[in-house]
């Protein structure tokens, strides 16, 4: 389906490295961006919008798919302030009645934004300090901290 | 560990999440709206037109809604030269009982009544004999259906079919060594294709299921334990979504109740995967009546309108309700409120003005407002 969208010519010298990346990258990262923010459809919105970013700057990306994380950590990372804000100026909508008893992923949403990312990010992608720190623009140090401090919060949790 | 259980908690929540069918479409639009390779070119563009007239910002916010596309189809003399042609649904947007289709109960092979007319067409040439019988139609059904992630690839049984009346009837199987009925009802007369209606089985009985435009609801009272995953996809319009559960009891009543708005209806997928491996069963309904889309549309677009401040204009809040707006839009506007959602979330600033200069944007956003515009008079006001 994808190569008879992509099959009208003339393509766009972008096209073929994007398709490419969209193909592997993809699907990983809208649950990457799910797991980050805990609601799908934001995940593939924000996900599309950092694909949208990787063109903008595709030529002096080298390294294509390392960026496209970044950019859908950043924009989970944004996303998750923004709705924090709008938590505290809207009237909370009633929660539809529905059965959720995974304590451990109520925890891990709980947390504060960068202990759940620098999780996500150790746990889900298998990412060392180091790349995790540049993805969240802080030290490994921090990092580690952040791994550390989420952890305990949610054996903390898990153990109550 | 904790590790462990983190480990395997992300793993397994991420496992659940499927990306739309639409997405590179999407992607696409947006990538349209930004301009071929325009990359900061186009800011630097933008900024240099000084010279072009500035719309009323005031009324920049509203853009979506009424007025100001028509002013941007509007010839300097004046004459309206408004694009009353619908843009159409995406390639790879799900079918559509808009339009004035006629409804119908379908779940597979397809979801409109267009849709079973072409694959009738199909079996009459020979194309789709398996639709001419129904017990080879719900298998073939069952086998599409799973296909992973839905469920076991493993073998299931079809046994055989049970006439209800002579339009319709049920076809029973055996899956993991518990039995489920796939209903399938014809066309037309003798020699119309078969197609299925539900999927009902002894562990995930489905009840009240509705469609109000806005929400899918449903009860499931699983005779069994496990863990209850739901799907649900819109029909003519919205966006899907999953819902899940988690560690259901057997014989307890759990309630969905999910925001869809803008779909005509809604197909709702259950898996109960059992505890210890045990093999997962599979439920599908669709609800009753395509919901009045037209009237949610409207409704959105009536409390997004008004006059706002310059700040607004591509603002979080902006992006919000335009957001609310793509959600409910019919699929006659919906990939052109999503086009000019994602050129105001990439392109326009509340702080910038000049990127807020409606006569410097692409073309293509500003032939998607005049579309818009125009459904907008026709859905909303009545215009022929």
């Amino acid at each position: 389906m994808i190569a008879a969208e992509m099959a009208q010519p003339p393509p766009p010298p972008w096209a073929g490295p994007l398709v490419e990346l969209y193909r592997e990258r993809y699907q990983p990262m809208v649950r990457l961006a799910y797991l980050l923010t805990g609601d799908r459809t934001a995940a593939e919105e924000l996900v599309q919008d950092a694909f949208v970013s990787v063109h903008r700057s595709w030529s002096p990306v080298n390294r294509p798919a390392s960026y496209l994380r970044t950019a859908v950590v950043n924009a989970c990372r944004s996303w998750g302030r923004r709705r924090t804000l709008e938590a505290h100026r809207r009237p909370r909508r009633a929660e539809p009645a529905v059965l959720v008893a995974d304590e451990l992923w109520d925890s891990l949403g709980r947390l504060p934004e960068r202990q759940r990312s620098a999780i996500v990010l150790r746990f889900y992608e298998d990412l060392p300090d180091a790349d995790i720190a540049v993805a969240l623009g802080c030290r490994p140090a921090t990092v580690r901290t952040a791994i550390h401090r989420g952890l305990a919060a949610l054996r903390t949790e898990v153990q109550r | 560990m904790i590790e462990d259980e983190v480990r395997q908690m992300l793993e397994r929540r991420a496992g659940d999440v499927s990306p739309s069918p639409g997405a590179w479409a999407e992607i696409e639009h947006r990538l349209d709206g930004a301009g071929d390779g325009a990359g900061e070119g186009r800011v630097v563009a933008l900024r240099r037109e000084t010279a072009r007239r500035r719309f009323p910002l005031v009324a920049a916010a509203v853009l979506v809604a009424l007025g100001v596309a028509a002013a941007i189809a509007a010839g300097p003399d004046g004459a309206s030269r408004v694009d009353t042609t619908p843009a159409g649904p995406s390639p790879t947007a799900p079918p559509t009982t808009f339009g004035g289709e006629a409804p119908t109960p379908a779940i597979w092979p397809a979801t409109t009544t267009r849709g079973l007319q072409s694959l009738q067409a199909d079996a009459a040439a020979g194309r789709r004999p398996d639709l001419l019988d129904p017990r080879a139609a719900a298998g073939q059904y069952l086998s599409d259906l799973l296909q992973p992630p839905n469920g076991p690839v493993e073998g299931f049984e079809v046994q055989q079919f049970r006439a209800g009346d002579a339009q319709s009837g049920e076809v029973p199987y055996v899956m993991g060594g518990l039995p489920g009925t796939v209903l399938v009802r014809r066309l037309a007369g003798d020699g119309s294709i078969w197609y299925v209606t539900a999927l009902t089985h002894l562990t995930l009985p489905v009840t009240r299921v509705g469609y109000d435009g806005t929400r899918f609801t449903a009860e499931i009272r699983p005779t069994a334990p496990g863990r209850l995953l739901a799907t649900i996809t819109p029909v003519g319009g919205g966006q899907g979504r999953n819902v899940d559960f988690e560690s259901v009891v057997a014989g307890q009543a759990v309630g969905v109740d999910a925001a869809l708005p803008g779909a005509g209806a809604a197909i709702a997928l259950f898996r109960l995967i059992g505890p210890g491996g045990a093999p997962t069963t599979l439920a599908q309904v669709r609800s009753d009546e395509p919901a009045p889309i037209r009237a949610a549309y409207c409704e959105v677009l009536d409390s997004v309108m008004g006059e706002r401040p310059e700040s607004y204009v591509g603002s979080d809040e902006h992006l919000a309700d335009l957001s609310r707006l793509r959600d409910a839009a019919p699929p006659e506007v919906v990939r052109d409120v999503a086009a000019y959602r994602a050129f105001v979330a990439d392109r326009v600033s509340p702080g910038d003005p000049l990127t807020q200069d409606v006569q410097s944007w692409p073309q293509a956003v500003r032939d998607a407002l005049q579309r818009i515009d125009a459904a907008n008079a026709r859905l909303c006001q009545g215009a022929p």
